[in-house]
């Protein structure tokens, strides 16, 4: 039992207390040994009986506090046993008496015994029963209930404190009088507090009023075999005799436990016949979370359904009934996997001429015939049932079924069930389609972290490091318009003073251009260390790329070797844009157009006929410029094309630039769009000849 | 983008206006696949109401040259307006089909 183990030390104190109290009385008392009065002798007999008090209620509060969950039904028992046991005590001593009929031996010591026996008992059973109801009453904390208490708890200070005092001086009357007065005013107000009854079920509800009901007995027992009942039976005034005596105190805690009894066992009776009632209500709260608790927890839509069903027949206090899974064609929607307590062919019934789940998805209201006899579309129908219900199961955005529900009463859904029916559909349709979005947030994450990485792959396919020279400086930059593109640019060096540069551009742009222009690097690579002839090598690259790509695709490209030595570059154009050439000596930009097909386009034959290689002088400040169709065609926000006027007009004053170029140029063309983002790729490789 | 077909004898003539972009092409290219399938190998193309070419609409052409040429057909087009002209000359398109500027022109061959 929780309660006993510890506050052994309050328990001894107060154990002790009531020795010490008992055996003054035995002594000093007026049924006295000796009656020894001494000058303090009353005094000191109310010290000890106000400790006696004092520590015992002490340690029951200590016990009442002592565990944060409140069991009532132990509670109860512990009160009641401690009554029972201190009963059988005093049954225990009344026995005894008659036995010895008049001729008791020490009956002093008989008497005392049963008064100390008494007040250690009502003491613990009375102030046990007190600590307990007050926290019964305060289950809900509101700051009025705790004023109330707080008022009680001054009076009985106020109480104690007047047993001190028994002289019996009218003002002591009417002071005992006005605080008895306000604290049976006060219990009754408290004893209105009385909300733990609600929270109970119907079982709970029985076992506590089994318990208050002995709990009072109990009390009336006490009250039978205390001297109060023997100075009623003399027709002295029951209150008068608490006023005047030592049971003032005790009397008033009595009062206050008695009056909260009396009002918790009314109403505990008053409540047990709705108490059903209150209990499905509860346990439909608990049906919307066990919803979406099943819904969180697995990963099918069948058990939240099925979930939905239990809690949807609990509500409407019928056991028929199943959910139609909702689907574009008539033929793929399924009830049967939550079908309850009928045949599929009952079911039937009302499914297969009649399209009622549609109808109420369409109208996202539900649907209820309250007698089917009486409906003249169900009347021939040949069922046991009396009511139909048929409520949507869907949100704004997701459509999942609808809840059909049976009775074999007629009128059998409340309005107060259906809309706790439409409560718990919309709910079960929310949470799923949470679910969904959530995984379908989850899969886009995904996504985006593989696109992270493709681009972070893709970074390394272009070069970051250019071959350093006196003669010769490059510079490039891509920049692309989704996480990935189709631009490609590449430099090797193929001997002293001797390079191999390319550009190209896939047709299209993102994820399938990117993975192009990867094989692009790859056929570069590996045709651009041979032997063959500039128009050789974009002849292979062209029968690659017919190769590898898809029918449409293409890929515009150049190849430029750059021959320090010899002062000159060597050109192939395949249908990319012409690369600007800055001539220093005469201070102007070329485009150098030549005839060239893009690769992926023409077969071998066409693509050689119209191919031609070029050379070019390259000399001290001279500077090319390689360049995607993404600059040239940039937009700015009066939709003007960058074009090439205005790229030509840029790399003329631009180009003292050596390794910023390219950097520049898309800066440049950026600021001039005033977009964040490209609308296409954009790549810049420059080549200026430094000495 | 609308697509306006004419016959004349064995030669299908598609007039196209608006813009021929990723999206668009798709259904040039369906049409151009049925007919093909239907034997028409022979294809005037209008380009004087369309204003804008993307990558995916040349590549629809590209798609179906090679074919359509080993059949003994052609592509020809006709009313390019500058910009489109530019285009097919840099990326060397032109080289292999034939431009002209009038529809007649275009029939004649």
């Amino acid at each position: 039992m929780i309660l006993y183990k510890k506050n052994t030390f309050y328990f001894w104190l107060g154990f002790v207390s009531w020795l010490l109290f008992s055996i003054y009385n035995y002594i000093f008392g007026t049924n006295a040994l000796h009656s020894i009065a001494f000058r303090y002798h009353e005094f000191l007999a109310d010290v000890l009986f106000v400790l006696f008090i004092f520590t015992n209620f002490l340690y029951l509060q200590k016990s009442i506090y002592k565990y944060d969950k409140l069991d009532i039904n132990e509670h109860f028992l512990y009160v009641n046993v401690t009554g029972i046991i201190g009963l059988a005590f005093l049954l225990a001593l009344q026995v005894i008496r008659l036995m010895f009929g008049n001729s008791l031996p020490f009956s002093i010591e008989y008497d005392q015994a049963k008064d100390s026996f008494f007040w250690y008992f009502i003491v613990h059973f009375l102030g046990y029963a007190y600590f307990f109801f007050r926290r019964l009453s305060l289950y809900q904390r509101t700051k009025k209930r705790l004023d109330l208490w707080k008022g009680m708890e001054i009076l009985l200070g106020a109480c104690l404190v007047i047993a001190f005092e028994n002289a019996g001086f009218m003002f002591e009357i009417y002071l005992k009088y006005i605080l008895g007065i306000s604290a049976l005013l006060i219990s009754v107000f408290i004893s209105f507090s009385v909300d733990w009854i609600a929270y109970l079920n119907t079982k709970q509800k029985l076992n506590a009023l089994i318990s208050v009901t002995l709990f009072l007995l109990i009390g009336l027992a006490f009250l039978y075999i205390s001297d109060l009942k023997i100075q009623w039976l003399k027709g002295k005034l029951l209150y008068d005799e608490i006023l005047f005596s030592d049971y003032f105190f005790i009397g008033v805690i009595g009062n206050f436990v008695i009056i909260y009894g009396i009002i918790s066992l009314l109403i505990l009776v008053f409540n047990l016949p709705t108490s059903s009632l209150f209990e499905q209500r509860s346990d439909e709260i608990f049906s919307f979370q066990r919803i979406n608790q099943t819904i969180r927890n697995t990963e099918d839509k069948q058990s939240a359904l099925n979930a939905l069903m239990d809690a949807a027949l609990l509500s409407a206090n019928t056991s028929f009934g199943w959910i139609e899974n909702y689907s574009d064609k008539k033929e793929d929607r399924n009830s049967s996997l939550t079908i309850r307590n009928l045949k599929e062919e009952e079911a039937m019934n009302f499914t297969k001429d009649y399209n009622l789940s549609e109808m109420v998805l369409n109208e996202n209201k539900f649907y209820q015939i309250l007698d089917l006899k009486k409906d003249n579309s169900f009347k021939l129908i040949k069922t046991r049932f009396k009511s139909l219900l048929v409520v949507p199961i869907q949100t704004s955005g997701l459509k999942i079924g609808a809840l059909f529900l049976l009775s074999e009463v007629s009128e059998s859904f409340t309005d107060r069930t259906l809309l706790t029916l439409m409560a718990l559909c919309e709910q079960t349709a929310v949470a799923l389609e949470n679910k969904s979005l959530l995984k379908e947030s989850l899969d886009l994450e995904r996504y985006k972290v593989q696109l992270t990485i493709a681009r972070e792959i893709q970074d390394g396919l272009l070069p970051k490091i250019f071959p350093q020279s006196n003669a010769i400086t490059f510079s490039a930059k891509a920049l692309y318009a989704e996480e990935v593109g189709g631009d490609y640019y590449d430099i090797i060096t193929l001997g002293k003073e001797s390079y191999r540069v390319c550009i190209g551009d896939v047709s299209g742009k993102g994820t399938q251009a990117a993975f192009i222009m990867a094989e692009m690097k790859g056929i570069f690579h590996a045709l651009a260390r041979t032997e063959f002839p500039l128009p050789e090598i974009m002849s292979r690259a062209n029968e690659a790329v017919l190769d590898c790509l898809g029918k449409g695709t293409f890929i515009t490209f150049i190849l430029i070797d750059i021959l320090i030595k010899e002062n000159k570059v060597s050109l192939c154009r395949a249908g990319h844009c012409p690369p600007l050439l800055y001539k220093s000596l005469t201070y102007t930009v070329t485009p150098l157009i030549q005839k060239g097909i893009g690769l992926g386009i023409a077969s071998k034959n066409d693509f050689e006929k119209n191919l031609t290689i070029e050379s070019y002088p390259f000399e001290v400040g001279d500077h090319i410029l390689l360049y995607t169709d993404g600059i040239v065609e940039a937009r700015n926000h009066n939709n003007e094309e960058f074009g090439y006027e205005r790229l030509s007009d840029w790399f003329l004053k631009n180009q003292a630039n050596q390794d910023t170029t390219a950097e520049k140029l898309l800066s440049d063309i950026l600021n001039w769009t005033q977009k964040q983002v490209p609308e296409d790729d954009f790549s810049v490789l420059s080549i200026k000849r430094t000495s | 983008m609308e697509i306006k077909e004419k016959y004349l004898n064995d030669i299908v003539i598609l007039i196209l206006s608006g813009e021929l972009d990723a999206g668009t092409s798709i259904f040039l290219d369906e049409k151009i696949e049925k007919f093909i399938e239907s034997g028409y190998i022979k294809f005037v193309f209008g380009f004087e109401q369309l204003d804008y070419i993307s990558s995916a609409g040349l590549g629809v052409f590209i798609s179906h040259l090679d074919d359509v040429n080993n059949k003994d057909g052609f592509f020809r087009f006709f009313g390019l307006q500058d910009k489109i002209k530019n285009v097919f000359s840099l990326l060397g398109f032109d080289l292999l089909v034939s431009i002209y500027t009038s529809e007649n022109q275009a029939l004649e061959g």
